[in-house]
This record gives C-alpha cells, structure tokens and sequence, in this order.
C-alpha cells in the first residue's frame, strides 16, 4: 500500500505528463505483479462497486473523531470531497503502529470481504485500519471503500507507462487494456508479455497528425506537388479491420469503438487486413454536424444506443495504410488512393454511406496559391462535393467547420529512384478528371514520411534509419540534412486579403498542436452579421491571440483552410 | 472596551483604533501585513520589532512609536501593551485593561516554532478576540521541519531535473521563515524576486539568519535557474518573468495548501503546508490557555469557530474586521 501511495502522490504532486509516465513506468517496473495489476485496475479508472455507502464513512469519523455533523458539514464545503474531508479530520486520530501490507493483499483480504459483512463489523475493520495507516493511506483507502479513487491519469498514459516498463508498443498494452478482465497476477503478466496476443491484432498504425509549417514558401518547390483536400473537425481515427473483429482507435491510440457501433458494424464489411485512417464525424444528411454534436458522443458513456439516432456518425475516410493484410503505406499516394476508391466504393463496401471517402479538391495548389486564393469563397455551387459542403455550411450559419488540408504530392518515382513530378501531376489530374471532387494526397504516411517531402533535393534517407526518424518525425522534428517542410504560411500571409488564424489542435484543444487556418481578412470581408463577438475574437485571433472555441465554430463564412504538413505528428 | 466601526474596531475609552482599514488619528497595529497595517493615519503604534517593517511600508514621514513587549502605557481610561503574537516579525496581541476588565485582541498569530519571530505568549484575559483563519478542524499543521524537509527534497530532485523550483509565498514572514528554516538545513543560496528584497532585508538587519538571497530580477538575461530555488510573490506567477526561470516546478507554501482540492485548482506541482496562522487545535489550546470566559472571533472561518466554542459552553461571538488572514495576506 506504501508504494502505491507514494505512487499516487508522485502522480498528485505534478502536472507534467511526462512525470506522470515515468512515475507510473518506475512502480510497474518495481511492484510484485499482483500488485501493479491492481494498480493498473485503479489508474485506468475501474471501481471497486458496492464496498462501502459514503454515509458510513461520514458516521465512522465523526464517531472517531467526536465531532458533531455540524462541523463536518463546515468542513466538506471547504474540501469539497468525502474522503479527504474525513481523512483531514481523522489527522487527531493518531497512528498506532505501522504496518505494510501489499496492495493486493488490501484489496482482496480486507476490502473486497466488507461487502459481505454488515454495518458494525464494516465500522469495527475500517476503523482499527485507520490506526495503522498515515494521512495519505487513509485517505487512499477511503478512496478505495467508496469506490471514488481518481489518479489523474488517462488510461492512454497507463498504457505508455506499462508499454514503457514491458518494452512493448503501446498499442499492444491499449489493446490487450481493452474489454473485461480481472486484476490478478498472471493477467498481468500476460498484459506485459512479449508473445503476441490476438489483442495485438488490433493495432493501428502511429497517427501522423498536422503541425504548422516552418521556414519559407520557396523551399515548397513546384505548387502542383501540392494538392488541396478537406478536413473535417471530428475526431482523428484509424479504422482497423483485421481477423473477425474491428477496431477504431482515437488519435490518442484510445480504443473507442464501442462509442461508435454503426462505424463499427459498416466496417465488417471491408476486407479482412485493412487499415483506414480517416475522421468520425457527426453527420446528417450528407452534411456534418457541429462538433458539439459529436461531443455527446464521446461524452457520454451509457445510452449510446440512444445517441446513434440522435447524432448520427461517420467516418470519413483521408487514407488507406494497410490493404488485404499488407501494409501499403510506402506505396504512392496514387496507388494507395486508387485503391480506397475501390474499397470504398458506394455500391459496395460503402458500408450503409457510413463509411465515406474524403473529397479532394480537384484544382492543384498553385490555383489556390497566392492571387487565386481568395476565390476559393466566390465559387458557385456544384463545382464539387467539398465546395458544396462549405456552401451549405456557409449557408445556413450551420457550426460545422470544413477545412481545406494541403498535402505534398508524392514527388520520387520509387523504382528508380528518380524524382520525377509530372508523371504525379498526371496522375493527380487523372484522378481528379475520374471523379469530381477527387485528387491525389502524398505518402505521408508512417515511417515513410520523410522520405515524401517533396521537393526535389530531399536526401535520401536509408530505410534502415526509417524508424529512428519516424520517431523524430512523431516528435515534430526532422533529421539534421533533410529540408524541412515548406511553408505554405507565409505565401498565404502575404495576400493581403487573408488573415493566418493559430489554433489549438481541433481535436485535442491542446496548444501544443496548433493548426494554421486561412480565412478571409476580417478587414476586409465583413464580420457575419450578428456576431459581433466572433467578429471581435476574430480580430483578436488574428492579432495572435487564442481564439475560444465558441468563436471558432461561427465563423463558417471564412473559408478555414488547415495547412498541414507533409510530416510529423 | 471595543466597538465596530466603519472605520474599524474603536476603543473609545482609550481614543485609538486597532487594525483601521481607514486612516484615523490614533492606530494600534499588531504586525505589518497589508490587511492589518493601512498607511494614512496620523500616528501608529506598535510592537518595536514592527518598526521597520511599517517604516518600509508607510514611509520615512509617518509618526510610528512603539513599545518593547510586555511594557503597559495608558491611554485614557486603558492600560494597553502589546504581547507577541508568533506570526511574523513584530507581530503582537493587544492588551486592553479597563473598567470592563482585561481584553486581548489577538492578531494573527501562531502557535508553531519560527525562527523569525518572537514566540507567542498566552495572556490571560477575560475577553479573547481570536483570529479563525484556520478555524475548522481540517486545518492541522505537520511540525515545520517535516515541511522544511519536504521543500529541500523537492528543491533536490529539480536540482537532479535541471528544472528550478519556484516556491510562491507571501512577502512578509513566510519568505523570511522558509529562508530562515532553510538556512537550518543547508547553505545554498537562494533567489527571491525583487518584490521580496526590501523585507527580507529588514528582517536581516533585525538580526534573522537567514539563506543568503540573490535577486532573482536583476541577473543579467540568460541567466539560468535550473537548479535554483526562486522564492516569488503569488502575484509574479503567470508575468513575463516567469519565463526566465526556464524549466521550473513550482509550488506555494501555505495553509491553504492543506486541502488538495484548492492546490489542484490553483494547479500548482506542490503545495506545502506551512501557515503563520494557528492550526485548529492550536486555537482552541491558545483560547483555553486565555482563560477567557468570552471569545470573539474573526476572519475565515469565525462562525464555525464561534458556535464550536458555544457548544463546549464559552460564551461566543464573531467580530468584523477587515483582515483577510492567509489567502491575501500579503
Ligand atoms: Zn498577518
Ligand atoms: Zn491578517
């Protein structure tokens, strides 16, 4: 119990992730495993369920401590929580002796038999524990009764730590997490083995997520390796259908299949081994909905039933990584995007229009590059699917946000080595020409992501160092000798008739990721009427500072662009 | 003895008020916090350790004399003298005799060990009027040397982190107790933010040993922290400033600390529990130390406090004042 409350505390006593991690990695790696697998069972959040009613632990302190409810009453409306109000209380009743007993043997000598004994004999153990327990093992144990321990960490953080501690992927330990199972030793040393289970079948690829670009627009090359696609304000996820089963892991590498069954059951219909990376959107329709629609989904964790008819989803797919079992990721763009157009063909694996394929825009960059970039608001109707998207939403003041992805076309012929981009801006317009509102994104996929910048005198990056700098990619870096990614930013800037909006990552809000959108100078294009507000925060967006996402989902007359870069996550 | 007034609480048989949040002509103070001492009025009296502090504070033009602890004076119908409280440096009890008996406004006061500060001395009194800052029984203080070895161990693993630890206390007498308690301990220097230096530099020429102190402010930029321990006003945290200090951890010495809940929300690192105010049991030991048969008490947590003592068959009160106890206590 003393190490798990050290490790409790550790946790507590930081706001750092990175703490978080290594103080987890460091228990797992040193706790018996009967032990580190209740941890495991307390981190990720499971209760212990029908131990001990909060009232019993209110009457037991005030019966130890002699106080009368009055006060106790004084002291929860400044604690704001049972347990540590009891436990703060509980200060003057003094320990007695101490005692180590392992936190398995907590759990499943003394804690789990109180459900079988009544009230008396509950208050009569409780009590004399007390006795042998410090300030922050009482409270921990309090915790523990009332089934109400919250550490402060995610399961996805747990996962890392165990990964860490077992030197195994994370995905592995997020999947074999996932379902029932009970806490005991040889679960948990099947959690951490290194013979593969069939949870590992589940497992996605690393997400390869947009960051802003750095240095200057001429390193880009040649705009027509560029093209122009939309992305959703949704959730960032992989599909993965393998074996019987199927998967949908969040960007978090969180499995959250069971938030979203009719993704789930679409899916079955796709071939076995095969891997798409796209975004669940909340949709109606055929037009988003708000992300705050989406936000039920993933908020609530009961009547899910319910909410696929009230906020029904998709998925709306940006890329196939894994095709018939084989991973194609390394493949051009072209291939990888021909074949989602067979996989997810409407008349057939469509899946119910649950499961979608992203409409690219058909014009290549250098349309939408420098001048021609502010007519991107102006176009009519029927031009292609995305624009009528952005027409409707811009329509009706709807909240949903459509933003163009820019993405490197891939530039290096793979067969000989050559770089060679025309035979790309064929295909690019081939594709575009087959299907309205079609075009062809990069291999900017997985390790490969290096070795698809696009302009022409990317050095050549042996495939043996391809995990390394996948991991420097992950980390948003770029080996020393490789040019770093163009920026479309500046070159967006300088037409005077837009303004560069920094925002937080749509899906994890966090700063750390922002995103690059592009809209029309509020200067110059009028604010939508009736929204001051948004208009002002706009302003203020522009001028650097953060814009709140309340602002951020009314200002659908702008025609937000996401600007991503053909690297790092 | 005592009235409320806008003004503050008046002693009118001895013509003075104590603690005046408005200026008036005659003032007692017991100690030099800003909701205790206000500048503006015409004359102030106080303890002699609390001189040059109020100097710092009031400037070299106000009248300020003072009386050495346990010395009575008259004033009016009114014996006063003035006791020490054990908060900070100079921080005194009032003591009133008159034809209404004998009254003991307390101040802030504490009842723990502060190298800083003379000890608090009980008075016997029949009327006490306590301070409640910490009046609920969650509030419990560990001995301060637990907490002084905390702080150093958490200093230690920064040092090891290469991260500075910045360490948010108030401005007068905590700076200087952890200074003081961490000089008991270890002699590496410390930094403190230029708001701090006038204080501590007060308390330095009253004769406190303390940690040697660097201004944190005026080191030349690029200076680094890491590894430093940087004692800084609540009011820097989140300024510009912050951002020299590189990589840090930060924490805040307080009795607030003491609830998780308020430290999370404040989301500092750590929270270290080290008050200048009396603990729960350490107010009602002070109270039966009195002899009080009549308590009056005041900020934070006074009704508790008052029906409490009600209860254990004291005759209680509460009474307005305007200090603010720990939570801006300057
Ligand atoms: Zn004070
Ligand atoms: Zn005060």
């Amino acid at each position: 119990m003393i190490r798990f409350a050290r490790l409790f505390d550790e946790i507590d006593q930081t706001t750092s992730t990175n703490a978080k991690v290594s103080a987890m990695t460091r228990y797992f790696a040193s706790a018996p495993p009967a032990d580190a697998a209740w941890a495991v069972f307390f981190l990720t959040g499971r209760r212990l369920k029908r131990l001990v009613p909060s009232a019993s632990i209110r009457d037991w302190a005030l019966s130890a401590t002699g106080l009368e409810p009055w006060i106790l009453n004084e002291c929860y409306a400044v604690v704001g929580d049972g347990a540590e109000t009891a436990a703060l209380m509980l200060d003057q009743v003094p320990r007695e002796h101490t005692e180590d007993l392992p936190l398995a043997q907590w759990v499943e000598q003394r804690i789990l038999p109180l459900r079988q004994m009544d009230a008396p004999a509950q208050q009569a153990r409780v009590t004399s524990w007390w006795r042998s327990l410090d300030r922050l093992q009482r409270f921990i144990l309090l915790k523990l009764l009332t089934g109400e321990l919250r550490v402060g960490v995610s399961q996805t953080l747990v996962s890392r730590a165990l990964a860490q501690a077992a030197g195994l992927p994370v995905t592995s330990i997020a999947a074999r997490l996932m379902g029932e199972w009970t806490p005991h030793a040889a679960w948990y040393a099947s959690l951490l083995s290194q013979a593969p289970t069939d949870e590992d079948r589940s497992r996605p690829y690393p997400f390869f997520l947009a960051s802003p670009l750095e240095g200057g627009i001429e390193a880009l090359g040649d705009p027509a390796a560029w093209v122009v696609e939309w992305k959703w304000d949704g959730i960032r996820a992989q599909l993965v259908r393998r074996g019987d089963a199927v998967h949908l892991w969040s960007r978090g590498e969180e499995l959250i299949t069971h938030r979203f069954p009719e993704i789930a059951a679409a899916a079955t219909r796709l071939p076995d081994g095969t891997v798409l990376d796209g975004e669940v959107l909340a949709f109606r329709e055929d037009r988003p909905l708000p992300f705050a629609s989406l936000q039920q989904r993933i908020g609530r964790q009961k009547q899910v039933a319910q909410l696929v008819r009230t906020v029904p989803v998709v998925f709306m797919t940006y890329d196939l990584l894994e095709d018939h079992g084989e991973d194609i990721r390394a493949k051009p763009l072209a291939e990888r995007r021909a074949l989602m157009e067979i996989r997810l063909k409407p008349d057939t694996t469509y899946g119910g229009s649950r499961l979608r394929l992203v409409e690219v825009e058909d014009r290549p960059l250098h349309n939408r590059c420098g001048p021609h970039l502010r007519t991107t608001g102006q176009r009519t109707a029927g031009q292609s699917a995305d624009r009528l998207h952005l027409r409707r939403v811009a329509r009706r003041g709807a909240r949903a946000l459509c933003q163009g992805v820019f993405r490197a076309v891939e530039r290096r012929n793979r067969r000989n080595g050559q770089v060679d981009p025309a035979p790309h801006a064929r295909a690019l317009r081939s594709c575009a020409s087959r299907r309205a509102g079609t075009g062809i994104r990069t291999g900017v996929r997985g390790h490969r992501a290096l070795l698809t910048t696009p302009v022409g005198d990317c050095c050549p990056v042996p495939a043996n160092a391809a995990v390394a700098e996948g991991q420097e990619a992950r980390r948003g870096r770029y080996p020393g000798n490789c040019p770093r990614p163009p920026d479309i930013e500046s070159a967006i800037a300088r037409s005077s008739d837009l303004a560069i909006f920094r925002l937080p990552d749509p899906i994890s809000r966090s700063p750390d990721h922002p995103i690059l959108m592009v809209s029309p100078n509020p200067g110059i294009r009028k604010a939508p009427s009736g929204s001051d507000a948004a208009a002002q925060a706009r302003r203020s967006a522009v001028t650097g500072s953060a814009m709140p996402s309340s602002v951020r989902q009314n200002v659908p007359k702008c025609i937000p662009m996401l600007v991503r870069a053909p690297t790092s996550r | 003895m005592l009235s409320e007034t806008p003004a503050g609480v008046y002693c009118s048989a001895g013509g003075f008020y104590i603690d005046p949040w408005l200026p008036v002509e005659h003032a007692l103070i017991t100690h030099a916090h800003g909701d205790h001492a206000r500048p503006g009025s015409a004359a102030y009296l106080c303890a002699d350790a609390s001189v040059a502090l109020l100097r710092r504070r009031f400037g070299a033009d106000a009248l300020i004399e003072s009386l050495p602890y346990g010395r009575r004076i008259t004033r009016g119908a009114i014996t006063v003298s003035f006791h020490p409280a054990g908060h900070v440096l100079g921080s005194a009890q009032v003591r009133l005799e008159g034809p209404d008996g004998v009254w003991v406004l307390s101040g802030d006061y504490k009842r723990d060990d502060d190298p800083t500060c003379a000890a608090f001395e009980p008075v016997p009194c029949d009327t006490f009027i306590t301070e409640s800052t910490f009046g609920l029984p969650i509030y419990r203080w560990d001995p301060s040397s637990a907490v002084i070895a905390d702080i150093l161990q958490w200093w230690d693993s920064n040092r090891d982190a290469g991260k500075s630890s910045v360490l948010f206390c108030y401005t007068i007498g905590k700076a200087q107790r952890l200074l003081a308690e961490l000089a008991r301990v270890t002699d590496r220097p410390a930094h403190a933010h230029g708001m701090m230096l006038p204080m501590i530099e007060a308390y330095r020429e009253a004769g406190v040993t303390m940690l040697p102190v660097r201004p944190a402010t005026e080191q030349p930029r690029g200076t680094s922290f890491a590894g430093e321990l940087v004692l800084a006003p609540l009011s820097a945290r989140g300024t510009p400033w912050m951002r020299r200090l590189g990589n840090l951890s930060d924490a805040f010495a307080s009795g607030l600390m003491r609830v998780r809940g308020v430290r999370r929300q404040r989301s500092f690192d750590r929270g270290f529990v080290l008050s200048d105010h009396a603990d729960w049991p350490a107010l009602l030991r002070t109270i039966e130390e009195t002899g009080a048969r009549r308590v009056l008490a005041t900020h934070g947590h006074a009704e508790p406090l008052a029906r409490f003592l009600g209860e254990q068959g004291l005759q209680s009160g509460t009474i307005r004042t305007a200090w603010e106890g720990e939570p801006s206590g300057d």
